[in-house]
């Protein structure tokens, strides 16, 4: 189990990372129970965020394993350095000194490709590492079903060399975007957290935060606009990552608070489909502005 | 055990009567979750036991409403109460199938009646070739009984395509690195022979659109059934039903008795028989699901007579970004097995320009059509197709 953190909240904040409440209980409680969390949510929202900070606060090496269709032991695991492993035999062959000890040689540590699951497992790191399995909803059943031994037990047979296992369990987050049900013995395995949309003043912060160059006035403007967005019903909902992109492209434009002709301009930084961009223009750029300035928003100036 | 533990056993069995899955393990750790934490503090005892006790999104609303009982009664005395049974490992949920299935009668017990679909005897037989042609409109509960082991055989014939996972095969493009390798060390290091790898072929996903409103009624027993047996038997195959609203089945319709698992389906469905907001249902179905995912690449079927009460336009445009995502979406329309039929339906017509297969499927034989065109296009099929399909 990883040294207790008792301000995880606090912890995270330092990384740049604003958690709720919510967020910072299930993590101490994940660390807690030595269990891993699997982290739900649309994209953009900081799942994966989430992982890279908490790697920072424990001081910790962030292992991470991105899924996708097809993904299988020799990408998520280990594999042999096939090449390597011909040339060593050309050159016994050539030497004519191959042995048995020779081919024992031939199928260790050397010639073993460390994949990042057992970089996770097989760790001689002074604190657990974090291992992130990043959307783990986009690899297939027979993957899903490998992860749950290996997330049951924390070890792992290699034939040719015999059964690894963990000396310190790494902590395990693991992020979906719910593109479909995760297997119910994967998230009994786990425990789970949903993270939403954050709320205006949340936004406001995580923004200042992640774009200290940024006014309070423009975070608070652009996270008003973009919480609009989401209410237009389009067909992605642009996420924090959005909003962070976002005031991050006006500030370096040198705004310091919206106009209509920027926002129009940089509009492809909130929504990414060419309908979104079709519906907001509909809904109406300068008015979904003004509606953003709102009676709340200070600045009124013309400009 | 002592009180706190007594008192989320309790709950975990109120989770459980309200369609919450809770196991031992997960009651464990909500236990050790809550020694963790500041008991005094509401919302920390709230998450410690949300990510313990609730492991579905859709599940937390139940989980709230029940949170809330749960601190109304921890206000009053506490008892003690051992250890959890041994039943809440195992024990399944109670009242799970004792539901009414509404629109859906089961038919009555097999075993009064010979399993004519079985086709190996001659009154099986004859039967079966009385039944390939057959409306599913003229089914009984007998004909809907000896169709079903054709229907189940048919739905496991839907297509697969080439997943991005690689297989071992004797021959290929692809060098098989480490069979190679384990073969030349029969000859000295040389790799004289050689292994290859291929990509391995997967079901492709199939989601089924199935219209429950009252139109579809004739037709909503042996379709469902057809849904029922590719759901069982591929975890690839999602079920949606819609009516006024989207309700996803696939969780229900699982599960290896067909006569369950449709009763199951009945209790989740709200809106049997009733009207039909095709385009409206789409949209929830495209915004719920679809976008994020389910419909890409997919297999999408329709299954609706294509009468829509709401705005056709709607129902055109989410049938574009419906095509946009998918691999191939399929119309089948049971009205359509009636020479004289033309789609001129306002919802129909609406929809046909983004419909790559419009078929009627209202027969075994038409269904087994179904199967059949849809493998061809299964498998390496290209997608470059612009928006007007096979039946514009």
């Amino acid at each position: 189990m990883t040294a207790p953190v008792e301000d995880i909240a606090g912890a995270l904040r330092g990384e740049a990372y604003l958690a709720d409440r919510g967020l910072a209980t299930v993590l101490r409680v994940a660390l807690r129970l030595g269990k891993p969390l699997l982290l739900e949510g649309e994209a953009g929202v900081g799942k994966t965020e989430v992982a890279k900070a908490l790697a920072r606060v424990l001081e910790a090496r962030l292992i991470r394993l991105q899924c996708y269709e097809g993904i299988d032991v020799a990408h998520a695991l280990y594999d042999w350095n096939y090449a390597r492993q011909m040339l060593y035999i050309r050159t016994l062959e050539a030497a004519h000194t191959a042995g048995a000890d020779a081919m024992d040689q031939l199928f260790g540590p050397e010639f073993l490709v460390r994949r990042p699951l057992l970089e996770a497992i097989d760790n001689d790191d002074a604190r657990p590492p974090v291992l992130l399995i990043d959307e783990i909803d986009r690899a297939d059943d027979e993957f899903e079903a490998f992860l749950l031994e290996l997330l049951s037990d924390f070890q792992v047979t290699v034939p040719e060399i015999g059964t690894l296992s963990a000396r310190r369990r790494p902590v395990v987050l693991l992020t979906s975007n719910r593109t479909r049900d995760l297997h119910d013995a994967l998230k009994r395995r786990c425990l789970y957290h949903w993270i939403g949309h954050p709320s205006l003043e949340r936004e406001v912060a995580i923004v200042t935060l992640r774009v200290p160059d940024a006014s309070e006035r423009l975070a608070r403007q652009a996270a008003a606009f973009v919480a609009r967005v989401r209410g237009l019903d389009v067909a992605k909902t642009p996420g924090v990552a959005e909003t962070i992109d976002w005031v991050e492209a006006l500030v370096s434009l040198g705004e310091t608070e919206l106009r209509p002709d920027v926002v129009d301009d940089t509009l492809g930084a909130v929504v990414k489909y060419h309908e979104d961009l079709e519906r907001v223009r509909e809904a109406g750029v300068p008015e979904l502005v003004s509606a953003a300035l709102g009676p709340g928003a200070s600045g009124r100036h013309a400009r | 055990m002592s009180g706190p533990a007594a008192r989320i056993v309790e709950f975990g069995r109120a989770l459980r009567a309200a369609g919450v899955e809770v196991g031992a393990a997960q009651l464990q750790d909500a236990v050790g979750a809550l020694a963790g934490v500041d008991l005094g503090e509401r919302e920390e005892v709230y998450w410690a036991l949300r990510c313990t006790l609730c492991s579905r999104y859709e599940h937390i609303e139940i989980f709230d409403a029940l949170f809330e009982e749960f601190l109304r009664s921890a206000a009053g005395p506490v008892e003690a109460v051992p250890e959890p049974e041994p039943a809440l490992t195992e024990g399944e949920p109670e009242g799970d199938d004792a539901g009414t299935t509404r629109a859906l009668e089961p038919p009555p017990a097999r075993d009064d009646l010979p399993e004519a679909a079985e086709g190996e005897h001659g009154h099986g037989s004859s039967t079966t070739e009385r039944l390939l042609d057959l409306d599913f409109r003229a089914y009984g509960p007998e004909e809907l009984r000896a169709a079903r082991k054709l229907i189940e055989r048919i739905a496991r014939a839907l297509p697969l395509r080439q997943s991005r996972r690689m297989e071992a095969a004797a021959s290929g493009r692809r060098v098989d690195m480490r069979r190679t390798l384990r073969m030349a060390m029969r000859t000295e290091g040389h790799p004289i022979e050689r292994g290859f790898r291929r990509r391995e072929m997967t079901p492709r996903r199939t989601v089924f659109l199935l219209d429950i409103s009252g139109s579809m009624a004739p037709y909503t027993r042996p379709l469902i059934t057809f849904a029922q047996a590719a759901v069982s038997t591929r975890r690839s195959v999602e079920a949606f039903t819609f009516g006024t609203r989207v309700t996803r089945l696939t969780r229900h319709l699982a599960g290896a008795d067909p006569d369950r698992a449709i009763s199951r389906a009945a209790d989740a469905v709200p809106d049997w028989a009733g009207g039909t907001r095709i385009g409206a249902s789409l949209k929830a179905f495209n915004d719920g699901w679809g976008r994020r995912g389910l419909a890409r690449g997919a297999l999408m079927i329709v299954v609706s007579d294509g009468w829509e009460r709401g705005d056709p336009s709607l129902l055109a445009s989410q049938m574009a970004i419906l095509h946009r995502a998918a691999h191939t979406v399929a119309w089948v329309n049971p009205l359509a097995g009636d020479p004289r039929y033309r789609p001129v339906a306002r919802g129909m017509a609406a929809a046909l320009p983004w419909v790559d297969v419009f078929l009627p499927g209202h027969s075994l034989s038409a269904l087994a059509d179904l199967v059949g065109v849809l493998e061809t296009l299964g498998g390496r099929h290209n997608r470059t197709r612009g928006p007007a399909g096979v039946a514009a």
